[in-house]
Parts: C-alpha cells; sequence; structure tokens
C-alpha cells in the first residue's frame, strides 16, 4: 500500500503544479507507460473542487463590527501596555515623544489641541502625566533633600519656559511640602511638573502645559486610580494630581488658581 | 490607526480578521471558537510584533499563530474536557449560506471538507483555499513536505469517493487514537 500512497502524493503534487520540472517529465513519462497511474491521476484530479470560490461566501458570514471593536481595544491597551513597560524613571520626555505612536479612545478635551489630524489617536498628556505619577511613592518624594535656594533657581529657569511666575510662595500648599520641579516635554510643548508630598495620601502633582487652549473653568476626573482637578488658564492646560480625596485636591486647586 | 500605520503588524491586522475567523471556523467548527482564536491571535501578534519581519507576508504569520494557538490551548482544552472537536455549528453557517444557488454549491464544498480529518481539513484549506505552497503549509503546520502532500492525497481519494488507505490515513487514526500526538 505503501507504493499507491506514494504514488498518490506524487500525483497530488502534479496536479497541484507542486512538482519541478524533472520531477514532472519523469511522471509524465510514466504516466504515458503506465495506464493504471494515468487512471489514478483522473481519478484524484476527481477530488479537487472549486474550493477559493465556496470558502469565500464564508467571509461575509464573518463577526467583522466586533472583530474590529475587539481589535481597536487590544490596541488601544497594547499601546498603553508598552508605554508602561518601556518607561523608567528618567524617560518622561521619551515617553512624551514615543507617545504619538499610541493609541486611546477618549481623547477629546485632554487639553491637547485636537486641530492635528492625528490628535484623535493620541492619548492626551493628562492621560501620560496619570501613568507617569504611578511610578511615584512617598519614599520617592522623602528621599529628596530640600534646598529652598536650589529650588527657587529651578522654579525661576521653568518659569521662563512656560512665561510664568513660578515662585515658591505661590505654589506653598498647606499640609503639603513641594518636593521637585522638573520640565519635561509633551510633544514639542513644554510641560512642568511640581511634586508635592502631602500629609494627608502622600505623593500630589501639579503639571502645568503650555498648549495654547482656550480657559475653561476646573473639572475633576479619574484616570489610573488617581484624582485629578483639571483647568486651563491663559493658554495653559493645568492639572492637580494624586490619591487625595476629591474635596481635598479641589480646595489645593482652588488655592493655586489663585496664586498662579 | 494612522498613527500606527509604521507598525506592519498594527497596521495590517485589521484586514485578516475576517480571513482569520474563517480559518478558526475550520478548525473548530464553531463560530464562537473562531472568535475565541482570532482574539488570541490577535493579543499574540500584538504581543509579538517585533518578532515579525517587514517583508513577509502577514497573513501566513498570522495564520501560523492562530494554528498554534488552536493546537496547543484551545484544541489541548476541548480534548481534556471531553468536548466534540467539531460541532454542528459549523453546518449551522454553512446552511446559511444556502440562499443562491451559487451559495447551495459553496455550502456543499464547505461539508465536504468539514467532513474531513481535522489535519486533512486544515491542509486543504491552507493550500487550496489560502493557497500557500506546499511548503509555506510545511512551515505553518510544522510537518514534513511529504506529510503535506499525503495528506492532500487522502484528502483528494476521499472527496473523489476513492476510499482507498493512505498514509494520511494512517496519520489521521494515530492522532486520533492518542498515541501519536505533537
Amino acid at each position: 500500500m505503501a507504493d499507491s500512497a506514494d504514488n498518490d502524493a506524487l500525483l497530488t503534487a502534479y496536479l497541484d503544479g507542486e512538482l519541478d520540472a524533472a520531477e514532472r517529465g519523469a511522471l509524465e513519462k510514466r504516466l504515458l507507460a503506465e495506464p493504471s497511474l494515468k487512471v489514478r491521476l483522473d481519478q484524484l484530479g476527481r477530488g479537487g473542487r472549486p474550493f477559493g470560490p465556496a470558502y469565500d461566501a464564508l467571509l461575509s458570514a464573518a463577526p467583522e463590527a466586533r472583530m474590529q471593536a475587539m481589535l481597536a481595544d487590544l490596541v488601544a491597551k497594547h499601546g498603553a501596555g508598552r508605554q508602561r513597560a518601556a518607561r523608567s524613571w528618567w524617560s518622561f520626555p521619551a515617553i512624551a515623544a514615543a507617545v504619538a505612536i499610541f493609541i486611546a479612545g477618549g481623547l477629546a478635551g485632554y487639553g491637547v489641541p485636537l486641530l492635528t489630524h492625528k490628535a484623535p489617536d493620541q492619548p492626551g498628556w493628562r492621560q501620560v502625566v496619570a501613568e507617569y505619577q504611578g511610578l511615584t511613592t512617598s519614599d520617592t518624594l522623602a528621599a529628596i533633600v530640600d534646598n529652598a535656594p536650589a529650588m527657587s533657581q529651578e522654579l525661576a529657569t521653568i518659569g521662563t519656559k512656560l512665561a510664568i511666575d513660578l515662585s515658591p510662595d505661590k505654589l506653598s500648599l498647606p499640609d503639603a511640602a513641594l518636593k521637585r520641579a522638573q520640565l519635561f516635554q509633551f510633544r514639542g510643548r513644554p510641560l512642568v511638573q511640581l511634586a508635592y508630598l502631602a500629609q494627608q495620601d502622600g505623593p500630589m502633582a501639579l503639571c502645568i502645559i503650555a498648549n495654547g487652549r482656550p480657559d475653561e473653568p476646573a473639572a475633576f476626573e479619574m484616570r489610573e486610580g488617581y484624582n485629578i482637578v483639571f483647568w486651563t488658564d491663559n493658554g495653559r492646560g493645568y492639572m492637580l494630581i494624586g490619591k487625595q480625596p476629591r474635596a481635598a485636591l479641589e480646595a489645593y486647586a482652588s488655592d493655586l488658581q489663585t496664586k498662579v | 490607526m494612522g498613527a500606527n500605520s509604521h507598525d506592519p503588524v498594527i497596521a495590517g491586522i485589521g484586514a485578516e480578521l475576517a480571513r482569520l475567523w474563517r480559518y478558526g471556523l475550520v478548525l473548530s467548527g464553531n463560530r464562537d471558537t473562531a472568535e475565541d482564536l482570532v482574539q488570541a491571535t490577535c493579543v499574540r501578534a500584538l504581543e509579538r510584533s517585533h518578532q515579525f519581519q517587514p517583508g513577509t507576508r502577514l497573513d501566513r504569520w498570522l495564520i501560523a499563530i492562530l494554528h498554534s494557538i488552536w493546537l496547543n490551548e484551545v484544541r489541548a482544552r476541548k480534548v481534556r474536557q471531553g468536548q466534540g472537536l467539531v460541532d454542528a455549528d459549523a453546518v449551522l453557517v454553512f446552511d446559511g449560506l444556502r440562499e443562491t444557488e451559487t451559495n447551495i454549491l459553496a455550502a456543499q464544498v464547505l461539508r465536504e471538507v468539514q467532513d474531513l480529518p481535522e489535519v486533512q481539513r486544515e491542509t486543504v484549506y491552507l493550500v487550496y483555499v489560502e493557497g500557500l505552497t506546499y511548503r509555506e503549509a510545511a512551515e505553518t503546520l510544522a510537518v514534513p513536505i511529504g506529510t503535506i502532500m499525503s495528506r492532500l492525497a487522502a484528502a483528494r481519494a476521499k472527496l473523489a469517493g476513492l476510499g482507498i488507505d493512505t498514509k494520511a490515513d494512517a496519520e489521521t487514526a494515530r492522532l486520533e487514537s492518542g498515541r501519536h500526538g505533537r
């Protein structure tokens, strides 16, 4: 039986055009000399079907819309996951630059100008800040040695970038120590992160981005498990983020709005 | 998804979902399982998108992933749970095509292929429907080219009503008896 099985395989490859010229030539010689082989070839040929057209009909039965929605969801999560995986303590500017490759839904109103055609596919700056905030613990900030003159100098430098007066007294908050000021870049725009260590519920950050957006009053949202109060004033987007209860955060935000 | 268009996997995978689902249906015979297979394939493809070589065919790469998931995870689980590998759902899908004369013929072909043993069915599908060469099919299914040839020969013999024992039928018997599995 092995012999006929080998012949069947060979004849099938012949029918499927899978033999090279030499193999084909040799088989065609045998077909002329062996009538039973030719009979077998014809039999196997009858095992063919219009497979392609038959299966094409199945494509329309696929749940296309549901699968596309599933994929969009996965791609969005994948982008966020990669962002997390790629992030290190120092890499915020790199993430901000790389963020253009990620998809995230629900961007509208994130404080980023939505006029560029890519904007709907990109997570807004508040989302990126919220994810970054997840790396900060109380220990992170407690380890920073306070140095008032250096802080004043940093704030002055950073303030210049945003064309805003960021003196320490304007940024001071009750029961929360300003520990660090850092200048980042988000899609080419300067972004400042001012890290506080609050007595209640630990790290809190005020972030400011020069985004040229029209003024908007303070609003509240949650991202990545953080409470966020955000507003836009004089072409700059602000967000105060932390684990503090909403009321506490709103009180801090209100304080900052009047001073900064 | 324009922002992702430089990633060939993300850029191209959306166009392959229906064909992946179809392959999942051929393998599992169940439209829900087929959809699960597509989702698992997408998850893995995104995880491993860095392994995809630009310039090679994305559809082949995705088919190989789906096959691997089916063989190593979904099929294995179904066997462990004692469930039949193919249920009547595929037949229902095929019956759903019975609207035009063309579709009646199509449904007939699908039913014939679905009645083939699994390894023959998927080989027929990959070579005759998806257009893989023998070599591509062998790589996708991780078997020798000779196995592809014998499976197709056995499938042709069955479809032609020849009922002759072949190497591929012997392979099927071994697989189904559980003494030889991968």
